[in-house]
C-alpha cells in the first residue's frame, strides 16, 4: 500500500496511506491532476495545522473501509438524523475549539461523511436548549436590543409556560 | 484559520469582567466562525422548535433563519433542479395517505388549504387564533377527482393535476400573502364509511418561512414540500424524547 505525506500549516509532515488520504476528495483529486505519484513530494495542507490533521487521519483511518457517501447532495442519509454511531460520538468529545476545526476542515479537504458527523455533533448540542443556554454554551453574544428581546418573548410565551 | 479568528472581533464573548481594570479574558465564540453553509447545515438536523431557539440567540441567527436560505438548502428535490414541492406530488403522497386510512371507505370530498399565522403561539393556543384561511375549494366527488386515480394523475403545463385546473384556478389561490412566516398545510377528507360522516386531517405545521411578496400557491408548494420531508422522517422523530414527540402527537394529523 502506497503512503503519502501531508504538510500541515504550521509545517508538519504526516505519512498516511494513500487509501485513506483519499477520503478526502480534495487530496484525492489532487493526486488524480498528477497522476497518483506524490511519493517524494508532501502535499500542503495550509488551512488545517498538525494537531486537526492528525484527528482527521484517525478518522480517516477508522472509516477508510466505508463506501462512499451517496453522489445525491440530498440524500436522506445525510439529512435529518442526528444519530451518530458510538465511536464518532467518542471522536468528537474533544473542546470546542478542536471540534469546529475539525468541521472546517472536513469542509475544506471535501470529507462530506466527517462534515455531516461534525455538524450533527453541533445539532445535538443545541437539541434541548434554551436560546439563553445556547448562548453560554457557545458563547454567543446577545446583540438584540431591549425593543427586539421584548418582541421575541412576546411571540415565545407559549415556549415558556 | 488562525487569522480568521483574530480578525473576528465582533464575535467575541467577554467572559471575565469581575474585574474591568485588570484582564479582560476574551474567548471566541467558535460556531459563529463557520461559513453560513455550514451553519445551515446544522440547523437542517433540527426540529422547527429548536431553529426557533437558535433564532433568538442573536441577530446572526435571527436573519439567517428569517431568509429562505435554509429552505433552499434543505429542501431541494432530488430529481429537479426546481426548489419547488411540485403541488401534484403533494396531492399524490396526501392522497396516498387518505387512502391507506379510507380502504373500502368512499371520499366524498376533499379539501387542501394553507392557513398562515404571523405568531407560533396562535398555533399552540387554537382557541385564541386570530387567523388567515385560505382554502381551496372543495374539488368533488371521487370519481370526479382526477388525482384520485393514480392512472388517471397527470400533471399539467402549469403543475397541476390535468383536469382540475379550472377547479383549482380560484382568485384567492394567486392573492400574494402579505403577513404571516408560520404555516399549517392540511389535507381534510371526508368520507363515509357507514352512516355517519367521518373527517380525516392530515396537516402539518411550519415555521420560519417568509411567505412574503408569495402567491399563496407558491407559499402552498413550499410548504406542501417541507411537510413531505418531515414526514419521511417521522420515525426518527417519533423516537425522540420531549418536545418534538408531544409536537408530533399534538400535530400530526392523523384524527378521526
Amino acid at each position: 500500500m502506497s503512503t503519502i505525506k501531508l504538510l500541515s500549516s504550521d509545517n508538519a509532515e504526516l505519512a498516511v496511506d494513500k487509501e485513506v488520504a483519499e477520503r478526502s476528495i480534495l487530496i484525492k483529486n489532487m493526486l488524480e491532476d498528477v497522476g497518483g505519484d506524490m511519493s517524494d513530494q508532501a502535499i500542503p495542507i495550509p488551512n488545517v495545522n498538525e494537531a486537526v490533521l492528525r484527528k482527521v487521519i484517525e478518522w480517516c483511518e477508522h472509516h477508510k473501509s466505508d463506501p462512499p457517501p451517496p453522489a445525491d447532495e440530498d440524500s436522506d442519509s445525510r439529512k435529518k438524523s442526528t444519530d451518530i454511531e458510538e465511536w464518532d460520538q467518542k471522536f468528537m468529545q474533544v473542546d470546542q475549539e478542536m471540534l469546529f476545526e475539525i468541521i472546517l476542515a472536513a469542509n475544506y479537504l471535501d470529507i462530506k461523511p466527517l462534515l455531516d458527523v461534525g455538524c450533527k455533533t453541533v445539532a445535538n448540542m443545541i437539541k434541548g436548549k434554551s436560546p439563553e443556554e445556547i448562548r453560554k454554551t457557545f458563547n454567543i453574544q446577545n446583540d438584540f436590543t431591549p425593543e427586539e428581546e421584548d418582541q421575541i418573548r412576546r411571540e415565545n410565551e407559549w415556549a415558556e409556560e | 484559520m488562525s487569522e480568521d479568528i483574530n480578525a473576528i472581533s465582533t464575535i467575541v464573548t467577554r467572559i471575565d469582567t469581575q474585574n474591568e481594570n485588570k484582564t479582560i479574558q476574551l474567548q471566541p465564540s467558535w460556531i459563529l466562525m463557520l461559513p453560513t453553509e455550514i451553519h445551515l447545515q446544522i440547523l437542517s438536523y433540527l426540529t422547527v422548535i429548536h431553529q426557533n431557539s437558535v433564532s433568538n440567540t442573536c441577530q446572526y441567527f435571527k436573519n439567517l433563519l428569517a431568509s429562505n436560505a435554509l429552505l433552499k438548502t434543505r429542501y431541494s428535490l432530488h430529481h429537479s433542479t426546481e426548489l419547488k414541492y411540485n403541488i401534484h406530488d403533494f396531492l399524490t403522497d396526501a392522497i396516498t395517505m387518505i387512502k391507506s386510512r379510507a380502504t373500502n371507505q368512499t371520499a366524498t370530498s376533499f379539501t387542501i388549504g394553507l392557513k398562515t399565522w404571523g405568531l407560533l403561539r396562535d398555533v399552540i393556543r387554537p382557541k385564541s387564533l386570530n387567523t388567515e384561511i385560505i382554502s381551496m375549494p372543495q374539488i368533488g366527488l371521487e370519481s370526479e377527482c382526477a388525482f384520485l386515480n393514480e392512472q388517471a394523475s397527470l400533471v399539467g403545463p402549469d403543475g397541476l393535476p390535468i383536469g382540475q385546473e379550472e377547479l383549482l384556478k380560484n382568485a384567492e389561490f394567486y392573492q400574494p400573502i402579505d403577513r404571516g412566516t408560520f404555516a399549517e398545510v392540511y389535507v381534510n377528507s371526508v368520507w363515509r364509511p357507514t352512516d355517519a360522516i367521518r373527517r380525516f386531517y392530515w396537516q402539518q405545521l411550519l415555521y420560519g418561512i417568509n411567505f412574503q411578496g408569495m402567491t399563496v400557491r407558491e407559499a402552498f408548494e413550499l410548504c406542501a414540500h417541507f411537510i413531505i420531508q418531515r414526514d419521511r422522517n417521522l420515525a426518527h422523530l417519533m423516537s425522540d424524547p420531549g418536545e418534538e414527540r408531544k409536537y408530533y402527537f399534538e400535530f400530526y394529523g392523523l384524527r378521526e
